[in-house]
């Protein structure tokens, strides 16, 4: 039983998972490029 | 662990790592670090206590100045403020009663300045003009009148 679930979970494809966190990851690296251009635009 | 499961790991974990290392350069091999000073001072008698018993602008080297400022419900002392452009202005503050802030919109200068510490900022300005200073820390009831400028020409 234990190793059925194990399988059943490895099935799952992940491309969709992979798909959204690379989008949120895209949003906080370009969030924080902008705030760290902002402040060196200041010095 | 999946393929895919291992990769954004990866690539989560080094943009933390990235961003810490960034932002770890700036602040202790580049001095960028937020302002934190920690001198006290007894907050009854900051008119007693060199340097605020002399609130000012003053030249203290080649194309170096500081301003010793004390700020109290609802004014900056000293008010109207001229400096050199590209000086190296130093700010030495701290207040006479409740927590306030100070803020120079344009520029990376913002901070509060609470009773009883003595804050400390640097900044250069390097574009000629008139800067708005204000308290960006509520106050009291005239907390939105507690501003005047600097004159960086």
């Amino acid at each position: 039983m234990a190793s059925a679930k194990k399988n059943t979970h490895q099935d799952h494809s992940a491309k969709g998972t992979i798909a959204s966190v690379s989008i949120v990851a895209i949003v906080i690296v370009l969030m924080w490029i902008g705030v760290f251009s902002l402040y060196m635009a200041r010095i | 662990m999946g393929k895919l499961e291992e990769t954004w790991m990866i690539v989560s974990v080094s943009i933390l790592v990235i961003f810490m290392a960034i932002v770890g350069y700036q602040t202790f091999a580049l001095g960028m670090g937020p302002p934190s000073n920690k001198d006290i001072i007894d907050p009854q008698k900051v008119d007693e206590q060199a340097p605020f018993d002399e609130p000012g602008v003053f030249e203290v080297g080649e194309n170096k100045y500081e301003v010793v400022m004390t700020l109290e419900t609802f004014a900056f002392n000293p008010g109207d403020i001229e400096v050199p452009v590209g000086a190296e202005v130093e700010f030495i503050m701290t207040s006479k009663d409740v927590s306030h802030g100070i803020q120079i919109p344009g520029t990376n200068l913002n901070a509060m300045v609470l009773p009883g510490h003595i804050q400390r900022i640097t900044q250069v300005f390097n574009e000629p003009g008139e800067y708005l200073i204000l308290c960006n820390e509520y106050c009291g009831i005239g907390h939105q009148a507690m501003f005047t400028k600097i004159t960086v020409k």
